[in-house]
C-alpha cells in the first residue's frame, strides 16, 4: 500500500514537472530524439536482430538443402551407372585378382617362373625373392610390392621366350633390369641372364 | 549529463546495435546447415571402369 502511494506521488510530481519541460522546445526535441533512438536500439537488438538472423538461417538452410538434394541425385545416378558398368565386367573381375592378388603369393610366383623357364628351355641357377609377410594382412587398400631377382642360363631364343612369357603373365610384373652376358668363351651360344623385377599385391 | 550528451549516447548505442545486427546476419549467412556426414556422402563418384585394362588382361596368359 505504501509502495503504491509512493509510486502515485512520484507520477504526480513527474506530471507536474512535465509542462515545465515541454515549455522548452529544444529539450522536447532532444527528449524525443533520444527516446526514439533508445527505442530503435531496444527493438533492434531484441526483436529485429533475432528475426533477421532466423530468416537468413532459413534461407541459407533452404539453399543448402536444394544444393545437397541435387548432389544426392547426381550420386544416385552415378551409383546406378556404376552398377550397370559393374554388371558388364562382373565376369572379368577374377582377372583383376589375378593381376594384383590379395596377398604376396610368392610361392605361386616361384612356381610360375619355374614353369616359364621350363617351357622356354631356360635353366634357372638362382631365384631370390625379397622378404614378404606370410600371414594374411588386414585390408589396407594400398598397393604393396616386393622385388625378386633370378639368374638363368640359356640361348637367346630361350631368354626372349622367357621374358615374353613373364611380360604376358596375367599377374603384373615390372622388370627393373635385364642383363645378358655371354656365358663362358666367345664360341659359346649360351647367355647368362640376370633379371630384377617387382611383383605387386594389395591386401 | 546534459540533454545533448544523452542524445549522443543514444545514437552511439543505436549504431552499435546496427553494427551488431549486420555482423550477426553476416555470420549466420556464412554458416552451413549441412553435417559432416552429409558432406562426406555427396563426394562425387566416377562410375567408369577402364575396360581396356580388362581386355588387355584377358589377352595375357595364366
Amino acid at each position: 500500500m505504501q509502495l503504491l502511494n509512493f509510486n502515485r506521488s512520484l507520477f504526480t510530481q513527474a506530471y507536474k514537472k512535465l509542462p515545465q519541460i515541454t515549455k522548452n522546445k529544444k529539450t522536447v526535441s532532444y527528449f524525443t530524439i533520444s527516446l526514439s533512438l533508445f527505442t530503435l536500439s531496444f527493438f533492434g537488438f531484441f526483436a529485429i536482430r533475432p528475426t533477421i538472423i532466423t530468416a537468413v538461417k532459413l534461407i541459407k538452410s533452404v539453399s543448402d538443402l536444394k544444393k545437397i538434394d541435387l548432389e544426392y541425385e547426381n550420386k544416385i545416378s552415378g551409383i546406378i551407372r556404376a552398377q550397370t558398368e559393374f554388371e558388364q565386367i562382373r565376369d572379368s573381375l577374377p582377372l583383376v585378382d589375378l593381376a594384383i592378388p590379395g596377398n604376396a603369393l610368392f610361392h605361386k610366383l616361384a612356381l610360375v617362373i619355374e614353369n616359364f623357364a621350363q617351357v622356354s628351355e631356360l635353366s634357372i641357377n638362382q631365384l631370390q625373392i625379397d622378404n614378404v609377410p606370410i600371414s594374411k594382412q588386414s585390408p589396407s587398400g594400398k598397393l604393396q610390392k616386393y622385388s625378386f631377382s633370378l639368374i638363368g642360363i640359356g640361348n637367346y631364343q630361350a631368354m626372349s621366350s622367357f621374358v615374353q612369357h613373364l611380360i604376358n603373365w596375367k599377374r603384373i610384373i615390372t622388370i627393373n633390369s635385364l642383363e645378358l652376358t655371354r656365358e663362358g668363351g666367345t664360341d659359346n651360344k649360351n647367355l647368362r641372364i640376370a633379371l630384377k623385377a617387382t611383383a605387386y599385391y594389395e591386401p | 549529463m546534459n540533454r545533448k550528451e544523452f542524445a549522443i549516447i543514444a545514437l552511439m548505442i543505436l549504431l552499435t546495435v546496427i553494427a551488431w545486427i549486420f555482423f550477426s546476419v553476416f555470420g549466420a549467412g556464412r554458416m552451413t546447415s549441412l553435417t559432416e556426414t552429409q558432406l562426406k556422402q555427396v563426394v562425387p563418384l566416377t562410375p567408369t571402369f577402364d575396360n581396356d585394362i580388362i581386355k588387355q588382361l584377358q589377352k595375357r596368359e595364366d
